[in-house]
């Protein structure tokens, strides 16, 4: 591969990573590669196609405005089929732009691609398409359409299309300055004074209407110009000398980008002297209107500075204004947050409260049951030792007259003192439960 | 909440409930005291009538012929003896819950509370078959046995305040049918049994013992020789029950009348004297002392190790064992008489009942290895666990039987162990075969193993049980 084919296609990947953006020095580079391949005979130019994607479109025109006079028709051929007919808004900008670096230079292949970029079969052009052709043909770069009226192949095609470029470039919209407008009329108006050029068409005449029209908002000098051409003070056919200096004379071409000079130079040198007064008034007159034009940037100059410093403050303001809005949105959203945990602590409590109040409800429940059951247990259990000590006691004394005789049974003195005993016993017995007896008192008597 | 615990003894059971701002209720007889461990049954209807009223006249049932007299129904726990009546036989089981229902009734109808849930008093040697059926017989009084607890670990815990910073605590326990002594050493909160020691000599033998004497004594007054087994039931039954009201007279005055209207040919009337009924029992009392001394020594310990001696049981309140021990200098420093003696224990299976803490085996159980070492499978002071285990083992032999050996030591790294159990296990016989061996302490502090292989599955695996284990319990904090 050649190297130039290689670095070009490192430049399109390059490009392609940045989303198609490439600075001023990649763009020359990139332009002065294309065009030194496509100039080169030696090498094929097609492995060029796939990279012309990621190219911009400023310098692929560059390149091809440069090379497209050493390219044979092959070449050119090879280029124009590449071409396609423009899809996007990338590529009808391209083509555009392609028009702008061959219109000087090859009519046939401009208009044929102007051909694409205003279809026929559409009556109205997009307002972004005509604000494309309007800027790229019509822009900083003053450009001459005598080429393209001289060379353009069809004739109607040729008419379509200068009626179209001249429909946008009278359009107040785009602020086309009367210089390029008038260029273009003096090419126009040059063709339609050819004998080859339709005469009597509806679109022919709409054409010189449309041109005659806006020609008077020209300033006068050009007016006048134009004017002076054959084609625009009669409809009698073309200035032979006119003719032949535009379309034979190579070193004449400068005249041709300068229609003034070019058409009145040879014809008004004896006149010249006679206009000079005249001329003088009104380059005064130029001079003049320069001064209050250039007064009139000034202030404007002034009013824009002013503007910008306004938007600067402006700007800073928005940015403040911005900064406390962020402050205060975030402000909120704690805010909003704290009311959310608020709420969230409001309902937690609020269950918390009621699940405390059931519990309570629940224990004084459980109390009260407690209460009833603790008093029936002490009742019981009250009872219940109660039922003990008396057991207790019984045990006690009947343990002591275990052997208790019948109530019929004699009575020994033994058996007597025995039972006395015992009784003495039964009334110890009685006191050591706690049982108090006065038994032992009334003995004691 | 209410927490029980209850004294399953020889002679006599009880049962404290303790609950919160409350004082510890005690639950025995109809008269307040300890129910008599001892059952009527009826040869005829199969009924079955206890407490006081036949304690009071055993003699009399014993003679009638017509009840068989049950006493003493803990040691033949998980024996074959059976009482056979007409309508139904009754086992030594159904005898012990008939026992437990009992002190469960006297809760409900003095405190409203069934005992549905206690901790039983054991002593240190109880039988692992005796543990399992004290337990199927409270499930059947309808009692959740929460756990075992010795004797005297129940009784040192009656008495944890007093006692929680002793590092050696003897427990005598001198009720109606024996003398158990223990000697406990705590250590970090755990309760290590040292040494038991015990005599069949108590409460019962005493009143019996006097009664013979005063028999003897009437007898030669009389001028004649009726022994007391011939004299009649109910002579027998009167003066045993004048003997032990005497003795309980006596732990107070010095002398008191033994009187009986009729016994045997006449009248009985014979003043008892503090001196003379201390000659009587001095032989028993100082073989108690020694006993103690036995217990004492037998775990090497130095008397003046001892921090506290407690005495409990009903028949520790006699005058000549206390002053005995108060005069001796090996023991008087130690001394610690109980209050409330009779209900100590249970009173302490409550408080156990109601606190945290279980047992810890005192022992390291393992078995043992083809290289003849000790693999340990649970280890000194672990805690007594009730879920199984699972231990894989690996054959290392092409046999068809592998033999468990299962050897406890004091420690892992104890000198000497004792075989506790060996049993085989078939096998396919191939190396490296997989043996599991499950093992477990269930809630009656048995420890039980089953190994089987792994290939030939559970069903044709084989296992044993061991119930002599030696435990402490640990208090938790």
């Amino acid at each position: 591969m050649d190297e130039r084919i290689a670095e070009l296609e490192s430049m399109a990947l390059a490009a392609r990573a940045k989303k198609g953006r490439m600075d001023a020095a990649s763009r020359d580079k990139a332009s002065a590669l294309l065009a030194s391949i496509w100039a080169d005979a030696s090498i094929d130019p097609a492995p060029t196609f796939q990279l012309l994607e990621d190219v911009k479109a400023e310098a692929i025109a560059e390149a091809i405005r440069s090379c497209w006079p050493g390219m044979d028709n092959s070449r050119r051929n090879l280029f124009r089929k590449w071409v396609p007919a423009p899809s996007t808004e990338k590529s009808y900008r391209r083509l555009t732009f392609l028009v702008a670096s061959v219109i000087e230079l090859d009519g046939a292949t401009a208009l044929y691609w102007l051909g694409l970029l205003v279809p026929s079969g559409r009556k109205n052009l997009s307002k972004e398409s005509r604000e494309t052709l309007a800027s790229i043909l019509f822009g900083e770069r003053i450009l001459s359409f005598d080429t393209l009226v001289r060379e353009g192949g069809s004739v109607a095609e040729l008419v379509r299309i200068c009626a179209t470029l001249f429909d946008i470039a009278a359009d107040p919209i785009f602020s086309v300055s009367a210089l390029t407008r008038s260029r273009l009329a003096t090419a126009i108006l040059g063709y339609l004074a050819r004998p080859d050029a339709p005469k009597d068409s509806l679109a022919v005449s709409d054409l010189r209407s449309k041109i005659a029209a806006d020609a008077k908002k020209w300033p006068p000098s050009l007016r006048d110009n134009l004017i002076s051409t054959p084609e625009a003070t009669a409809d009698t056919g073309p200035s032979p000398p006119l003719v032949a200096n535009a379309t034979h004379t190579q070193p004449v071409k400068p005249t041709a980008q300068e229609p003034m000079l070019s058409t009145s130079a040879p014809l008004l040198v004896g006149p010249l002297k006679e206009e000079l007064p005249r001329l003088e008034g009104e380059l005064s007159n130029r001079i003049s209107a320069m001064t209050r034009e250039l007064d009139l940037l000034r202030h404007a100059h002034e009013c824009i500075a002013k503007l910008v410093g306004a938007a600067e403050q402006v700007e800073a303001q928005r940015e403040a204004a911005s900064r406390e809005l962020q402050r205060v949105q975030d402000l909120l959203r704690i805010a909003e947050s704290e009311r959310e945990r608020s709420r969230m602590d409001c309902s937690r409590e609020t269950k918390r409260a009621s699940d405390m109040a059931a519990a309570l409800d629940q224990e004084k429940l459980h109390a009260e049951n407690e209460r009833k059951r603790l008093a029936q247990q002490i009742s019981a259990n009250a009872n219940g030792r109660i039922e003990e000590f008396k057991n207790r006691v019984g045990l006690t004394l009947s343990r002591l007259v275990i052997d208790l005789p019948g109530k019929e049974t004699p009575v020994t003195a033994e058996v007597g003192k025995i039972l006395l005993l015992q009784f003495h016993q039964f009334l110890d017995a009685l006191r050591q439960e706690g049982i108090e007896t006065f038994s032992g008192r009334v003995g004691s008597r | 909440m209410s927490f029980f615990g209850i004294d399953f003894g020889t002679t006599n059971s009880g049962a404290v409930k303790l609950a919160e701002h409350a004082e510890a209720q005690h639950y025995g007889d109809e008269f307040g005291e300890p129910l008599p461990s001892i059952v009527a049954i009826d040869r005829a209807t199969g009924v079955a009538i206890g407490g006081r009223k036949v304690w009071e006249a055993r003699e009399r049932y014993i003679d009638s012929g017509q009840y068989h007299i049950v006493q003493s129904v803990k040691w033949k726990l998980g024996k074959d003896q059976v009482w056979v009546t007409e309508q139904r036989t009754w086992s030594p089981r159904e005898v012990t819950s008939f026992i437990l229902t009992q002190l469960s009734d006297r809760a409900a109808a003095l405190g409203i509370d069934r005992i549905d849930r206690a901790a039983i008093t054991i002593p240190v040697d109880f039988p692992a078959s005796s543990r399992t059926e004290l337990r199927l017989a409270a499930e059947a009084a309808d009692i959740e046995l929460s756990t075992f607890v010795t004797e005297s670990t129940a009784a040192f815990m009656r008495y944890l305040p007093q006692l929680r910073h002793c590092h050696y605590v003897a427990v005598f326990d001198w009720g109606g049918g024996t003398l158990d002594i223990s000697i406990l050493e705590i250590r970090g909160g755990t309760i290590f049994e040292l040494s038991t020691e015990g005599m069949e000599i108590a409460g019962d033998e005493i009143d019996l013992d006097l009664a013979r004497a005063i028999h003897a004594r009437v007898m030669e007054q009389r001028h004649c020789a009726i022994p007391f087994e011939s004299m009649p039931a109910a002579d027998r039954d009167n003066l045993r029950t004048k003997c032990e009201r005497a003795k309980c007279q006596l732990t107070s005055l010095d002398s008191t009348d033994v009187l009986l209207t009729s016994y045997g040919e006449g009248t009985l009337h014979f003043v008892l004297e503090r001196a003379w009924f201390e000659s009587l029992i001095t032989a028993h009392v100082d073989l108690a002392i020694e006993t103690l001394t036995k217990a004492i020594e037998n775990c090497r310990l130095s008397f003046d190790a001892l921090d506290r001696l407690l005495i409990i049981g009903g028949s520790s309140k006699i005058r000549l064992l206390q002053s005995k021990l108060r005069a001796d200098r090996r023991f008087s420093a130690a001394l610690y008489v109980s209050e409330q003696a009779e209900w100590d224990v249970a009173h302490g299976a409550a408080i156990v009942e109601l606190s945290p803490g279980g047992y810890e085996t005192a022992e390291s159980i393992g078995i043992m290895l083809s290289d003849n070492t000790f693999y340990e499978i649970i280890s000194h002071g672990e805690r007594a666990f009730k879920r199984q285990r699972e231990l894989a083992l690996s054959l290392v032999e092409d046999s068809r039987q592998a033999n468990i050996i299962v050897e406890k030591r004091a420690k892992r790294d104890s000198a000497g162990s004792e075989r506790i159990l060996a049993f085989s296990v078939d096998t396919l016989g191939f190396d490296l075969e997989e043996l599991r061996l499950n093992y477990n302490i269930t809630h009656d502090l048995i420890l039980k193993l089953r190994a089987s292989s792994a290939a030939m599955g559970s069903r044709d695996g084989a296992g044993g049980e061991y119930g002599k284990l030696r435990f402490a319990y640990h208090i938790d904090d």
